[in-house]
């Protein structure tokens, strides 16, 4: 069982309702803020569809829609004022229509396109940063927390839900 | 008793600025009306000293995501200038071909998602999903595509990696050519429709007089990259001057550093690049300006839009022109430089002061770099379009806001949220995201 990840969060994990194709972002200069392209790292190396969409989420649509996905799980730094390295599964609702960084396209617009290209169930994952200060690195709260959540996407693989 | 107003818009912004609109007027009469920048200071220059002018370019062009090829090139130009280095014909045309895509895409985005919603009467760019769902993906789409050619030339979307102090590590081959001009040419079709819908706007009638400062330059060519310092006041500076028009001054209310050259302030950007260089765009370009009633001198700080629209046809069009050319005489790929931090002095290097002055999509953009006998920056200043903008979108305000007196306080916060984005100021990721209080209604 995740020490971390609370129960919301695994079953968005562990669902089985066909491969989840993982859509991550954020900018790796950025702290915390580059935990999407860690996850997309070391998620690379594992039988799951992954795109990494990093800091112009707005240019991998056609990419992600060419996939063909049934369900999408997005991961992304996400300041909903929780604690360092929580994780949470934020309602679309509550995705601010304003640009999360600067000049971004925010998400919910690039989540609605592709909903409407591929009629794709889509849910965000948020990881509370620490900070995303410019530096490289993120800290060990959301590191812990991003290698939970690599090994609940393991576990799922195998059939064991974590 | 005239009326009471107080307008407190926090904030206008998140990541690169946060801003502020507080507006107060007590019986009919304006007694503040500032624009209150209160971002941390980010340090760059600072960061600058101690590093080689080789990696300058890499650090400068992380100072923004949207004009980070304009960071790069500035960055560059001001590090060859204080070593003495000219570069190529070659490479002057591929920068210059660089910058456009950054204008191309910076303007699209600009028209697209914070200038359009309002004049379509929508709150922000997510519901025009629902209503203009075409409109939504063209823009992606042109956005999109300005990035792919970045990617084909300079190695990354945003974030060069190839231009470099000396030229480019890697140029485009024929194959490469080849598909940065299929890309372009497909986004004709996308950029006539572009024009019909930016055409079709009403943008709110305001004016007032002020100084328009952009590169000029002596040939017929419509200046981004090279060029000295204009005023549409007629004067005229070398490029190494450039102190003389920023004058930066400190304001109580602002973390940033205000402006002013001729007058109490000044606009750079679009509609100062228009208003003092019109008769040198594209034929395509004038087109679209005279069929939208656009003349200089403008005095419209609204329509700084309008003068966005005119000047991605040119960076569209100039930037075909530029690869046509090129695929018509080739590119010479011995040209192509490999210089690291210059360990085997690859380019002869000296110490000196040298300045970059480059019209990224705000305006123009200023670095100053002091450089040792080893090519390390002992001092930097950078001064970016937004800071040279902020006393003149005040001083725009204190003017509007006394004429409009007689709407509402949604319509009055409005008309001060829309003037603001319509400079496209750094700090307006924004946009549509502020939190407005009135009280004494």
């Amino acid at each position: 069982m995740s020490n971390l990840l609370t129960g919301d969060v695994l079953a968005v994990l562990n669902s089985g309702s066909g491969a989840p194709l993982f859509l991550t972002v954020g900018n790796l200069f950025r702290s915390d803020d580059g935990v999407g392209p860690y996850l997309a790292s070391r998620l690379v190396v594992l039988p799951v569809r992954i795109v990494n969409a990093g800091h112009t989420p707005e240019n991998i649509i056609d990419e992600v829609v060419g996939h063909k996905p049934s369900r999408i799980i997005i991961l992304d730094a996400a300041d909903f004022g929780g604690r360092p390295g929580e994780v949470r599964v934020i309602p679309e609702e509550a995705i601010p229509e304003t640009t999360l960084t600067t000049h971004r396209v925010p998400m919910n617009v690039i989540s609605r396109l592709i909903k409407d290209d591929t009629g794709a169930k889509v849910v965000f994952l948020g990881i509370q940063p620490k900070t995303v200060s410019l530096g490289e690195g993120l800290t060990p709260e959301v590191q812990a927390a991003a290698d939970e959540i690599i090994e609940t996407i393991k576990s799922s693989l195998r059939g064991l839900p974590r | 008793m005239g009326r009471n107003v107080n307008v407190n818009v926090e904030y206008l912004t998140r990541v690169e600025g946060h801003g502020n609109i507080v507006v107060n007027v007590r019986d009919g009469v304006l007694e503040k009306c500032e624009l209150d920048v209160i971002e941390s200071p980010r340090f760059f220059e600072g960061m600058l000293r101690g590093r080689s002018i080789f990696e300058a370019q890499h650090i400068t062009s992380r100072i923004c995501g949207i004009c980070s090829c304009g960071h790069t090139l500035a960055s560059i130009q001001a590090a060859e200038d204080a070593i003495g280095f000219k570069p190529s014909k070659q490479t002057t045309e591929l920068r210059k071909f660089l910058l456009h895509m950054e204008t191309l895409d910076s303007h699209i985005l600009h028209i697209y998602l914070l200038v359009a919603p309002d004049l379509l009467g929508v709150k922000s760019f997510v519901p025009l999903i629902s209503s203009h769902n075409e409109v939504v993906r063209r823009a992606l789409r042109m956005k999109k595509w300005c990035n792919d050619v970045c990617d084909i030339l300079v190695g990354r979307h945003v974030h060069p990696i190839s231009s470099i102090v000396g030229g480019f590590t890697k140029l485009p081959d024929v194959k490469a050519l080849d598909a940065m001009l299929d890309i372009l040419t497909k986004m004709r079709p996308d950029m006539d429709e572009t024009v019909k819908l930016a055409a079709s706007l009403k943008f709110p009638q305001f004016e007032r007089e002020t100084e328009y400062i952009a590169l000029v330059n002596d040939t017929d060519e419509y200046p981004f990259l090279e060029g000295d310092i204009g005023s549409t006041d007629g004067k005229r500076w070398k490029k190494k001057d450039y102190r003389q028009v920023t004058n930066e001054f400190m304001v109580e209310h602002s973390s940033a550093k205000f402006c002013k050259a001729n007058r109490e302030s000044y606009m750079v950007g679009a509609l100062a690049r228009f208003n003092l260089n019109a008769a040198k765009l594209h034929p395509k370009a004038k087109a679209v300006a005279d069929a939208i009633g656009m003349k200089p001198i403008v005095k419209n700080p609204y329509l700084n839009t309008a003068a966005q629209l005119i000047e991605s046809v040119h960076c569209l069009e100039d930037a075909i022109r530029i690869l046509e050319d090129f695929q018509k005489k080739g590119i010479d790929p011995k040209e192509a430089v490999v210089v690291g931090l210059n360990e085997n002095n690859a380019v002869k290097v000296h110490a000196g002061n040298g300045v970059g002055a480059v019209e990224v999509p705000r305006g123009i953009l200023f670095h100053d770099y002091e450089v040792d006998a080893k090519g390390v920056i002992v001092n930097a200043n950078c001064i970016i379009p937004t800071g040279q903008n902020l006393n003149n979108i005040e001083y725009d305000m204190k003017k509007l806001v006394p004429e409009i007196l007689d709407k509402t306080d949604e319509e009055i916060t409005l008309a001060l949220e829309m003037l603001v984005r319509a400079y496209d100021p750094c700090i307006s990721c924004s946009a549509h995201f502020l939190n407005v209080k009135f009280v004494n209604r």
